[in-house]
């Protein structure tokens, strides 16, 4: 089998005496969809952080492609250009419009000149059903919009992983499908991604592998069918029934 | 009135039989606050009406007096009638057992009391402030507003207000400049820059101590007075720049500095994460965004700096300030000095309303 595209190996890290990831192991197969559910406050955040040097972790190591990518003397801008990272709060830049936002980082960093990336762009933002939006401001669109201009803003950098941290937790009910609907494009499109979330039963519909992170550590993983039909573990048990209770599954 | 009627008829079927109602809101703590500041306007406008006829002949004294007492009681009266006939009303309504009517001209009576309270509150400061100019014989108008004295010193005062101007631009530039490096030098991470930030942090304690006149001084007298090749060769005007931009540097830094923390955390993570190199995370990301929030406190600190470019005149250079008070010790009058207001007042109020128009624009740009 091949080697996965991404390796943790016993990944530590604290805040002050607050073990917020307490050894974790976890193997991203290329063109996989990982997804990684659990209470606030299990770590899955901080995990997803340190895949891209946003944070760094104490203990372990993290490859890239059999490169090693965690530690001191990382380049971490170098680095963020392979790992994409989306987020909750869609943090699009304010002061620039849809095109902008799309077009600040490749153009910034010589990935190509500025008319190339505004083609790139205006086909990534038609990809994501966004590119009438284009002139428009993140304040002139709808939460879902958001973060469909945040997904594409960040696949013009062509990351060869994507990180979606809880990407539709802040958006209103309405609008959670079509953000949804644009990952699943993604997934089908064989783009590896790792995902943390509270849409349960996307995230049984979409995973090759779902991790439940508990108090740091992965409590159990395995397929999709085995976490949510089968757990194993009471904790687990217990988080899906008030998942199950709360209507998100 | 009728539509009310109709109205209680329909909401409060249970009025004859006792119904508890809500009696209309007060209409008499008002309406005689209203009055007391009415009787006091007539009385200022008395006094006004006189002092400023005076100006015209002391026989206009009194008609002017009558005239303008007259004048404040028929505008202040003009409200205050149309309070009273609203709480008559209000009173009968009640009493013929129309609450809804009752409470409707209750709340019409109070509007025009507030009314008159309102041109009240307007008309007692602008009336005194028209009495203390013009009260014996016009003296203060005589003293800071006349016309031959504002005619005489008006060119050469205009033309020395091109130091302030020049001093102005200058010391707004540089010490923006130095300002935002000393907000980047403090906000630097890392046990490497400690001793940046240290510096960065002396500099600006020190500089919002030390008043402005104190450095001009320093700056001004002493580089000369150290005799340094070129460095003790410079212009005043070139030594007024720098004491005053390195004394604005200091509050443009914190400003700087509090625009930058504004920034949420997560519009850097976004950047970073995109692969955006640091400094262009600050140029392109930080920076315009940051911008816009201090604009207007920065503006703030751009007006200060302009009003402190009068404080030049105790090192000899001839601005605005300086030519006025030449002018005001041979004429033994202090018109051209109002000169000197009047041409800051005119360079501020536009820049005033700029900042407010970019902000706006920024604003809907941004939609916040």
């Amino acid at each position: 089998m091949a080697r996965p595209l991404i390796e943790l190996e016993g990944i530590g890290k604290s805040y002050g005496t607050f073990r917020v990831i307490d050894g974790i192991d976890l193997d991203i197969p290329r063109h996989s969809v990982v997804s990684l559910i659990g209470a606030s406050g299990s770590g899955k955040s901080t995990l997803l952080r340190c895949l891209n040097g946003l944070e760094d972790i104490q203990q372990g190591e993290i490859r890239l492609d059999g490169e090693v990518i965690s530690g001191l003397g990382i380049d971490h801008v170098a680095l963020r250009r392979r790992v994409g990272m989306v987020f909750q709060s869609y943090n699009l830049f304010p002061h620039m419009s849809v095109l902008g936002n799309c077009t600040v980082a490749p153009v910034i960093t010589g990935a190509c000149g500025r008319e190339e990336a505004e083609a790139r762009a205006l086909a990534m933002l038609e990809r994501v059903g966004m590119r009438d939006k284009a002139k428009a401001f993140p304040d002139q669109l709808s939460g879902g919009q958001q973060q469909r201009v945040a997904i594409a803003r960040t696949m013009i950098m062509q990351p060869e992983v994507l990180l979606l941290d809880e990407i539709t937790s802040a958006l209103d009910p309405e609008l959670v499908m079509e953000v949804l609907d644009l990952v699943r494009d993604l997934a089908q499109q064989g783009m590896t991604m790792l995902l943390t979330t509270h849409e349960m039963s996307f995230a049984r519909e979409i995973s090759d592998k779902v991790c439940f992170l508990y108090k740091g550590r992965i409590l159990e993983e395995g397929p999709p069918e085995q976490v949510f039909g089968a757990p194993r573990e009471a904790a687990t048990q217990s988080f899906l029934r008030r998942v199950t209770a709360a209507g998100r599954l | 009135m009728t539509a009310a009627k109709i109205l209680d008829a329909a909401v409060s079927p249970g009025m004859g039989e006792g119904a508890r109602q809500t009696p209309p809101l007060p209409t008499g703590w008002p309406l005689a606050f209203a009055a007391a500041l009415a009787v006091a306007s007539v009385g200022i406008g008395f006094l006004a009406g006189g002092s400023v006829a005076i100006l015209a002949g002391e026989s206009m004294r009194l008609v002017g007096a009558i005239a303008a007492a007259l004048a404040v009681a028929f505008a202040l009266g003009i409200p205050m009638s149309r309070a009273l006939r609203a709480r008559r009303l209000s009173a009968e309504a009640w009493r013929g057992g129309v609450p809804v009517a009752a409470r409707v001209e209750a709340a019409h009576a109070r509007h025009h009391a507030f009314t008159a309270m309102g041109l009240g509150l307007f008309l007692l400061p602008v009336l005194a402030v028209a009495t203390f100019l013009t009260i014996n014989d016009a003296v203060v108008y005589k003293t800071f507003l006349r016309g031959d004295v504002i005619l005489a010193s008006l060119v050469d005062v205009t033309k020395a207000f091109g130091a302030n101007l020049t001093i102005a631009v200058a010391a707004q530039v540089l010490s923006m400049l130095l300002g935002l490096l000393l907000a980047i030098g403090r906000s630097l991470q890392g046990s490497s820059f400690a001793l940046v930030r240290g510096v960065c942090i002396f500099y600006v304690d020190i500089f919002r101590s030390l008043p402005a006149i104190v450095i001009i001084y320093l700056v001004c007298f002493g580089v000369p007075l150290m005799g340094i090749p070129v460095l003790s060769d410079g212009d005043p005007m070139l030594y007024a720049i720098v004491a005053l931009s390195l004394t604005y540097a200091a509050y443009n830094g914190e400003q700087f500095r509090a625009g930058l923390k504004g920034i949420h955390h997560s519009q850097i993570s976004a950047a970073q994460s995109l692969g955006i190199p640091p400094g262009a995370v600050l140029r392109l990301i930080v920076l315009p965004q940051a911008m816009r929030r201090i604009a207007g406190p920065m503006l703030g600190n751009f007006i200060a700096l302009q009003k402190d470019t009068a404080l030049v005149n105790i090192v000899g250079i001839v601005d605005a300030f300086t030519q006025a008070k030449i002018y005001s010790a041979n004429y033994y009058n202090l018109s051209s000095v109002t000169v000197v207001c009047i041409l800051f007042i005119a360079i501020t109020i536009p820049q005033t309303r700029l900042v407010d128009y970019l902000v706006a624009r920024a604003d809907t740009k941004e939609g916040r």
